[in-house]
This record gives C-alpha cells, structure tokens and sequence, in this order.
C-alpha cells in the first residue's frame, strides 16, 4: 500500500503521466530506439529520393508502422520507435526491392540508434511487342500478360497499332502471353460463305503450349522489345461429358475448368447431367462438377483432364454426397508426440514408462523450437498468409485437410485429448492430411483398406463410412551441401527446398561463410530445390512444384541425410 | 450381293428424302437477317466487324450464328432457329453502343418464318483517355486503379465486354479505352494496406504519412470538384495528369469492445459503409487492440454501420449488435458488446397437428431450419449451427449475427410451403425476420400447410410460340413479394415450367426475359416489381392443380429492333 503510494508519487513527479500505466507497464517507460541510413540504386549506386522506408511489426492483432521518405541524398531517419523486432518494408516506383529484403528483419532494443543502414532498391525493367493476327494485321484490345513460375504478375491491354508495354517488372525470366476474351461458345453456324477463325491464347513467340513458351529475361532498367506474337488460329475444341449421382431437385448444376485455383471456363450442365465446354485452350485442367442442394454447395472430385489439339469426350464425373469423417492419431515413435503441458508432472509419468519414452523426453525441450518453425512453415505457405509464430505449449493439436489440387487447407479440426477428430461435410477429392502443434510429420493417413504415404488420402469416390488413421513419425530427414558458383564456395545464397507432394512444404535456407548449408527436419518424400542469389525472385514467388526448369529433384528417406552440391544458377543482369 | 446394293440405295433415298423434307420444315420455319454495318458518327458502311447472334437459354447456349460484313457493310445470316439472341457485334478499334438508357442487353428477336431485313448495326469508333498518375512530388504513381465515372449516372449504356481492369504502369501512365461521352477520370491508388488491420503509419521526419485517397482528374478528392473529360468517337484524349490528394483528416470511427474472452485473440470490428443504409457498397474490418479499442481511420463521410465479432470456433463464438448512422468526422465512442451469437429458437408445425412436425405425419422426415441472409447483411460471420427438427418439433439456431434473415425450412412436404413465421409474437413479412437490433435472439413459429397448389404449363409468346430467350418466373401476391433472391422459376428449352407448393392465395405471374430485366441487380427488381400489373391474375386454391399458359409479360416495348 505505502509503495504504490510511493510510486504513484515518483511518477507524478517524474511526469510520466498515467502512474497506474506505468507500474503495470514497464515497457513505456522503455526509451524508444531510431533507424537511419541511406537508399541506393543496385545498379548505378546513384542515391534515391523519396523511397519511402517503414519498419513493421506484427502485435495486438494488427501492423504498427514507422515510416520515413529518403532525401535528395537518399538519406533517411526514423525515430520514436518502441524497442521491437521489426521487418523492414522499402518502395519507390520504377523499383523493386532486392528479395532478400522480404526475409530480413531489424531487432531494435530500447534507446538503440541504429543508423548507418545502406538498402539497395533494383530498377524495374519492361517488356514491349506487338500483337497481330493470322494475316498479320495489328489486334487492338488483347490482353497480354507476363508469367512467372504460372503466376500472371502484370497485364497491358494492346492499342491500335496492336502494340503494348509491360514496365513495372523485377529483373527475371518472364513467359509472355495474349489471351482473347474466352467466350465459351459452340461454333458459329455461318451462311455467308466466310469461316469463323478462332484464336486460342497464344504464347510469345507463338506458340498455343505453355510448356513450348520461350523465356523472356529482364534485366535491371532494361527495356526488352520486340517481344511480338502471332495468334495462334487453332480448331474450336469441345470438351464434353456426363454427370451421375445427380439427386432429385439438384438446382444450377455446372461444371468448372480450373487451373489451380483459377477458374478458366465452365458450363452448365443439361437436364440430362451432360455438359460441353467449348474453346479451351490446350493445357492441363482440373475438371469439376457442381450443385447448389440445401442451401450450400455439393462438388464432385476434380477430374485431371489434359486438352491438346482435339475434342475431348466422354468425361465422367460423380456426385458424391459430402461426408463426415472421424478419426484419430496415431504415433510410429514416441518422439511424434506432443510433449505434455506440465513437464515435471510428465517426468513422473515417463519414469514409469520404458526407456525410449525417456530418452525423447529429455530431447525435447531442445527440439521444440525448431518444431515450431516446421509446423508455423507449413502453415504459412498453407494458408497463404502470415502466421505470428507461437510457441509449441500454447498451440492446439489439430488436424487438417489440405486440397491437393487447389493447394489450400479445406478443413482444419481440433485433436481432443484422447487423439481423435471428426472432419464435417467433406467434399470428395483428394487430400493430403497434415497436422499442427506436434513434433511429428504426418508418415501416412489409413482410410480402410488404402494408405497414403506422406498423408496422401483419395477421397474422390468418399470415405464410405471408413475411419482415418493418422500416423505421426518424427524420423526426419535432411539435406545438406555446398553451393558452388564461378569462383568456388558462394556463401549468403538462398537454398529453396518445396515438397512435390501438394504437401505445401516451403523451406529456405542460406549458406554460410564456407558456401555450406543444411535444411534440417525435412518430413521424408520427395522434394525438388533451387539455388538463387539474393536479387533473384522467380522461384520464391513460384507455388508451382515445377518451379521453372532450373531445379534439381531429390528424395529423403527416415533419417536420412541427402547431400548435395549445387551450382547457382546463371541470373539476369549482374548487380553492382 | 446385288439385292443388297438394292436395299442400301433405296435406303440412302430414304435419309436422303427424310433430310430433304427436315431441310424444308427447318427453312420454312427458321428465319434470317440481313443488314449493314455503319459507323454511327460518319454513317459511312462498315466491312470485318464479326456479327455474333448468340442464343440461351437456362440449360445453357442453345446456338451461335456468325457473319462478317463486306466491303459495303452487308451482313447475312440465313437459316435461324426462331427465337431470341443476343447481339455482339466485334471490330478492332469499334464498340456496339446500346442508345440512350440502353439498360437492356442488345438482342434480337426472330420469329418463326421472319425475314429481318434493312437491319442497322451502329457501330461507334471507341474514345481514348490517357495521362499519368503522380503523386504530390509530382513522382509516378504505379499500379493505381483506372475508371471513367459517367457525368450523367444512368446514361452509361451496357457494353458487352467492359475493359478490363486498368493500371498505371512504372511511368505512372494510363490508358483507358470505352464509349464516347463525357466523363470524370477516376484513380484509385494502390493499397497501402496490404497486409490487412494495418494501423496508421507514424512518420518522424515531418513528410506526411497519411495514405492518398482516391481521386479524380485533376486532384480532386470529392466529385464535385472534379473536371470533366469529353471523350471523342476515334480521338485521343492525352496528356491528363491526376495529382493524388490524401485521405481527408479527421474523419474516424472507434470505441470499444466489451466481453472479449481472455488470450490472444482479441476479436474483430467489421463496417460497411457506403450512401445510405440501403445502399452500401464498401467493407473494411480491423482487429480489437489489446485496449479493447478499435478505430478506422482515413475514413470519408459515409452511412456506416459497424459490429464486433469473435470467431472462437462453433462453440465459442461471439458477435455484438450491430451500430449505424451517418459519420461526418470523428465519432470515437461506438462502443460494441460482444455476447454469444443470437439464438433462434421456436418450433415447426404441420398445420393441423397438435404437436410438432417433425412427429406424427412427418416423423420419418429430417427438417432442417435455415436462415438465409437478405439484403446487404452477407459479409463475414461467425459459424451458424443447428437448426435440426426434433421429434417435438423444435429447434435451434446459434451463432447468428444481427441482420435479417429469411427463414426456410426443408425438405417441406409434398406440395407444402412455409405459410406463416411469427418473429417474438409478430407475423413476418416473406418469412423474413429482422434480428437488426434483437437483443440475445428470437423465438419463431413456424407454420408448414402442405395443402399447396400447383401451377404447370407453358410461358409463350403472343403467337403462341416459345420463348427461346432466358425467361424467368415470379409469382407474387403483391409487388413486394417479387423477390430475386426467391430464385425465380425457370422455363425449359421448350418453355414449359411446373411450380409447386404455392401458398393459396391471389397471385400475378410475372415472366420476363433476363436481358430485358437487364442483369439482377437493384435496377432488375424494380423493373420486375413495375411490371407486377401486367403480370397475369391466377387464383390458387388450397390443393389445387392448375394447368394453363401464360404469356411473357410485356415490359414496356417489346422489341428494340430499328
């Protein structure tokens, strides 16, 4: 009583203003730190006026920002910023900032004066050309895009003289595309003796195959032009096929062509549950049906549907009833589990248990951290946002269905104490089952009579009423070696590590001073990597498995350490 | 060996004559047109633009007829299934424009034997708006959002294919394509909040750290300072320069929020605002701070309408009443209580039986209640469960949040229909309740008859033939009762149509083509209520089963053809 008293009088004196605050807080009371330095160009070294500069960080449910814009020197100062781990955010336009700006991060303490703080940012580049048609006659109004990795990054519309300009772009490799307005219509019925030319969506340098398109490379400030494409007059393709397992007074049945996520075109179904698709494009498709019944929508498993350069006919597809599934986790080793909540109450536990429970128990506190970083990076690239990093004790045990076709959790259950779940109203489809908030990785996911290796599930005819297994292992694998470039052991490059099992699994790496690195804790499967220096992006925005042509495939088993030496890569444009 | 040569000749005749004689009937029944292409602005004859008659209906394109014009503009499509097809013209470098207040999608009507001739198809050479975007220093703004915004709201016609959307590029440059007419040019600057709940962004070095606003040509942050642009047939309007101004100080929405569980998650505010509470048009939602204090900030004057909510899973979720008004600067004191979603609860009742409806008769039938959401209330919510039937016939619904609802309940009985909700003692109109402001929730009664009529037949036109178009059904005591969201009945191919489960009653039977509604939004509903008068009368008694035709019901002139 008497000593907040005492202080309650300290800090009327000393102006600290709310006293009630101030005891509860120490944090206010914490002198706030500064960040300065300076933005150059990574090409000219030319300082940059007003790039704008902001530290970032992530509390209360929200992004506290402190900001600066650099002056005719390309100096900036931010000061009064609470003492904080913070990522660093940097634009301007015409630039783009150099990757390894998305995974650095700034601890600042109370009262630090960092400064002295140099940030590149990497001129943008652009890719010009012209559209024309089978005759050659310039085409106004097409949509261009240019692609990386699947991913349109920017599109331009073509003018008049069918010409159109693409700026804005990070130094990279780039495929070009011009795509028509898609109408999905049959075709015309025409009586005045001319003949209906149809344009399928044409690739730069001409070319109706992604997989035949020709890399368009950007460099830094660099305009590339004369990046023109002839449209590709192709045959008006019809993709068609039936529906079963239609119930009674199923309303506004259609079937979706997609491509990962996207929906590229579709139909309605006909009374009788047949469909056509008119005018797709060759490429790789994921076919689906669709109904609207009580109140929410009923979809049949995706159907891998591949259009080259004719019809595509007698398609099935079956409507499955959605279905709840329940189940439970099992664990190949003790070390899968999740360690209990209360250890000294646990190390009495354990003690009565055999010996192999009590070796896992004394290694697992020095694991945990690392588990967390696992499970957090599979949740983050899982759900295509952010996920604030908790420690392992405070995150729940749960269960999920990721869609291996669209690559998104679908389903995300709480595991109770007694290791069982139930999944509601799941769609058919195939799956991978993963789960969050335990030391293992998910060794494989048993429904019935079938097992999937890696939690690989096949529900595209449903569940049948069967229970799901899943079983955990901690049995982790790793990958290790050198990256080499032109002149021998290349140390800070980024070694990127993706599942090509649709299991989401993103991991990056960097090597160190001797050009060595090492992906631990990797869930065994099979995996392809990627070598890049710090101002190449194409990979890390790519959430296609086959990232581009320059990765190399490996396979890890149960505690196997794979070793590999890898070269960098050739970039575009070298840097300062 | 020759005897069979025989039977293959007499055989290939006979298809021959069967084809012959179906040719006939299909020319004798289908129709054409012939026209020419001009230029709408130098009357002068129009070659290449590609004609597209497209034909729908709800079972999907029933047909696709094309042409070319020639050198002197002539176009010609013989031997077309009678009906109604839309019209899309095509020409690098040309737009069909609809003419004034061309709500409606272009078409045209074949009928049976109709030689259309003389048909004139305007095309207009489309404008072109460029400049750049910059920002206060006057630098390129890349990656802001381009549109024309009509001067005269209302006489913007459709078009078929609306550009897509437009950016300013690395330059800061844009270039927007469209009808003439004059405009105000509209930049929307790229998302400074890209991360999602972003909080203001504090500067220390004295530059502004306010976010630009959307903006029209030239800096002007409200409409009615904006210039307007007169977009010329065939010309290039060039050199515009759109100088983003920042989001208005001062005008913010905050308060607290009360009866937030204890961890991490501390909840999140959603608003909706836009002219007033009929039409809202944007959303925006930003977490609960560690204070227990939201706050929107960089907001214009706006109707708003603001709720808490907190997703903890099926069990544990919470939502707050919701708060609305008019927001002309800063209103710091919307204090929102989080409490368990509203619960609706009551019971089903077949009509006639003492107890409830899922016993008795219906006791095999698994009921389920529903709520559908109306109106603007359909932004994010918490989970909403149960709603299953019990034996007695009773139910409940949680985890709803504050808004109206439609309450629906299936499967009905056969040839059943809700006939009356009562919402806390009242009847509801539509089987709507409004749970705006209901405090913890409501109970419902819920009435099924299963003595409904029936009504089958065909929509046809004035001569007796079928529509071909998209034609689509309402049925309604009164004007309001037409309702889009009742999913409307729809024809077959052949314009049949069966409706069952009709509460007994005096009704209208509306039936108009889609195009002509002109899409489905606000300005569709009010033409379909308009049209409730001309809609014809039909008497439904309880049970029975009605079997007649009906005419499409005019709109207001039946066709559109020059």
């Amino acid at each position: 009583m008497r000593r907040s008293s005492l202080l309650l009088l300290a800090a009327a004196l000393c102006g600290l203003g709310q006293a009630q605050n101030a005891a509860q807080n120490a944090a206010v009371e914490e002198k706030p730190a500064s960040f300065a330095g300076e933005v150059r160009n990574a090409v000219t070294g030319q300082a940059i006026e007003r790039a704008h500069v902001v530290l970032r960080v992530y509390q209360n449910n929200g992004w506290d920002r402190y900001g600066a814009l650099t002056d005719g020197e390309g100096r900036f100062t931010i000061t009064n910023i609470p003492p904080g781990n913070y990522t660093l955010g940097l634009d301007r336009t015409g630039y783009v900032p150099p990757a390894s700006l998305a995974t650095a991060s700034y601890q600042l303490s109370a009262d630090q004066k960092k400064d002295n703080v140099k940030l590149k940012l990497v001129p943008v580049g652009a890719i010009l050309g012209r559209v024309v048609d089978g005759e050659g006659a310039p085409m106004e109004g097409v949509t261009v895009q240019v692609l990386q990795a699947g991913r349109s990054q920017q599109s331009a519309t073509t003018d008049d003289r069918g010409q159109y300009r693409i700026g804005g772009l990070a130094p990279g490799k780039y495929r070009v595309k011009a795509a028509l307005q898609l109408l999905p219509l049959p075709p015309e019925i025409r009586t005045d003796g001319t003949a209906e030319v149809h344009y399928a969506s044409t690739f730069y340098p001409g070319v109706a195959e992604e997989r035949a398109a020709r890399r368009v490379e950007v460099g830094p400030a660099t305009d590339v032009t004369g990046i023109d494409m002839k449209m590709v007059a192709m045959p008006i393709l019809r993709l068609s096929g039936r529906v079963s397992g239609l119930p009674e007074g199923a309303k506004n049945g259609s079937v979706q062509l997609r491509q990962g996520q996207n929906m590229v075109t579709g139909a309605q179904l006909k009374p009788d549950g047949t469909f056509e698709v008119w005018r797709p494009d060759p490429g790789k498709y994921t076919l689906q049906a669709m109904y609207s019944g009580a109140g929410e929508m009923v979809s049949s498993a995706g159907l891998e549907v591949e259009v080259g350069q004719s019809d595509v006919e007698n398609l099935e597809l079956r409507m499955t009833p959605p279905e709840d599934i329940g189940g439970q986790i099992a664990y190949d080793d003790e070390g899968a589990r999740r360690p209990p909540p209360n250890p000294q109450q646990d190390s009495m536990q354990n003690g009565q248990q055999n010996g192999q429970a009590r070796r896992v128990g004394a290694a697992s506190p020095g694991q945990s951290a690392q588990t967390q970083v696992t499970t957090t990076q599979m949740t983050q690239s899982a759900s295509g946002t952010r996920t604030v990093q908790q420690t392992q004790a405070s995150q729940p045990a749960r269960v999920m269905l990721r869609d291996a076709e669209r690559g998104y959790v679908s389903k995300q259950e709480t595991v109770g104490d007694d290791d069982h779940f139930t999944f509601s109203k799941v769609q058919p489809g195939r799956y991978v089952v993963q789960v969050q908030g335990y030391p293992g990785y998910v060794k494989s996911a048993r429904l019935g009579k079938t097992e999937g290796a890696g939690g690989e599930l096949d529900l595209s005819n449903g569940a049948n009423g069967g229970a799901l297994t899943v079983v955990l292992a901690s049995t982790y694998g790793s990958l290790q070696g050198t990256v080499i470039d032109d002149k021998g052991p290349a140390a800070g490059m980024r070694v990127l590590v993706k599942d090509t099992q649709n299991r989401g699994f993103e991991r990056q790496v960097r090597s160190g001073k001797d050009g060595t690195y090492k992906a631990g804790r990797l869930p065994p499967g099979k995996y392809r990597m990627v070598v890049m220096d710090e101002n190449d992006n194409s990979a890390v925005l790519s959430s296609d498995p086959a990232m581009e042509d320059f990765d190399e495939a490996f396979e890890v088993g149960p505690n196997e350490t794979v070793t590999r030496d890898v070269k960098l890569h050739p970039v575009t444009g070298k840097l300062e | 060996m020759h005897l069979e040569t025989t039977t293959a000749t007499v055989l290939g005749m006979r298809i021959a004559t069967l084809l012959a004689a179906l040719a006939c009937r299909l020319s004798a029944q289908s129709g054409s047109v012939d026209g020419t292409a001009i230029d709408a602005v130098t009357r002068e004859p129009l070659s290449g633009v590609h004609v597209r008659l497209i034909g729908a209906n709800f079972t999907g394109l029933t047909a696709t007829y094309g042409a070319m014009s020639d050198r002197t503009g002539h176009f010609s499509i013989a031997m077309i299934r009678p009906g109604t097809y839309i019209l899309y013209p095509e020409r690098g470098g040309y737009l069909h424009v609809q003419p004034k207040g061309g709500s409606e999608i272009p078409r045209i009507a074949i009928k049976a034997g109709e030689k259309v001739t003389g048909y004139v198809l305007e095309m207009t050479q489309r404008a072109v708006i460029s400049g750049r975007v910059v920002d206060e220093a006057g630098d390129p703004v890349q990656g802001a959002r381009m549109v024309t915004v009509a001067v005269t709201p209302g006489e913007a016609p459709i078009l078929f294919s609306p550009p897509g959307m437009v950016m300013s590029d690395d330059h800061g440059e844009f270039r927007l394509v469209g009808q003439p007419g004059k405009f105000y040019v509209q930049a929307t600057p790229p998302s400074q909040n890209p991360y999602g709940n972003e909080r203001p962004e504090k500067r220390s070095d004295g530059s502004n750290g306010a976010a630009y606003a959307t903006t029209f040509f030239p800096s002007a942050v409200r409409k009615e300072r904006a210039t307007a642009v007169e977009a010329v047939a065939g010309k290039e309007v060039a050199g515009l320069e759109v100088r983003l101004g920042r989001v208005q100080q001062g005008v913010s929405l905050g308060g607290t929020v009360s009866g937030v569980p204890a961890g991490n998650n501390r909840g999140t505010v959603l608003m909706q605002w836009g002219e007033s509470a009929e039409r809202i048009t944007s959303s925006r939602s930003t977490p609960v701070g560690a204070d227990g204090r939201y706050r929107f900030d960089g907001l214009a004057p706006t109707y708003y309408r603001v709720w808490a909510i907190y997703n903890g899973g099926d069990r544990q979720s919470l939502v707050s009443l919701a708060k609305e008004g008019q927001l002309e600067g800063e209103l710091a004191n919307v204090d929102l209580a989080l409490a368990p979603g509203l619960e609706l609860s009551g019971t089903v009742k077949l009509e006639g039986e003492a107890v409830g409806a899922g016993a008795g008769a219906g006791a095999a039938v698994k009921r389920k209640v529903r709520v559908e959401a109306v109106g603007s209330y359909t932004f994010t919510s918490i989970p909403i469960t149960g709603g299953e039937v019990d034996a007695a016939g009773n139910f409940t619904i949680r985890g709803i949040a504050p808004g109206k609802y439609r309450v629906a309940v299936s499967p009905l009985p056969e040839n059943g229909y809700v006939k009356s909700v009562e919402v806390d003692g009242a009847a509801a109109v539509n089987q709507v309740a409004d749970l705006s402001r209901a405090a913890g929730g409501a109970t419902v009664k819920v009435v099924l008859a299963g003595d409904g009529g029936q009504i089958t037949g065909r929509v046809v036109e004035d001569n007796g033939a079928a529509p071909s178009g998209l034609v689509m059904l309402f049925l309604g005591r009164s004007a309001e009762e037409l309702e889009m969201s009742n999913d409307p009945g729809r024809l077959g191919a052949d314009g049949k149509f069966t409706l069952h489960g009709i509460a007994p009653g005096k009704y209208r039977l509306v039936a108009i083509d889609f195009f002509q509604m002109g899409g489905s939004g606000a300005g569709a509903l009010e033409r379909i209520r308009k049209a409730f008068v001309r809609g014809e009368e039909v008497d439904v008694r309880p049970g029975e089963k009605i079997a007649r035709d009906f005419k499409v019901t005019p709109l207001e002139e039946p066709n559109a053809k020059k």
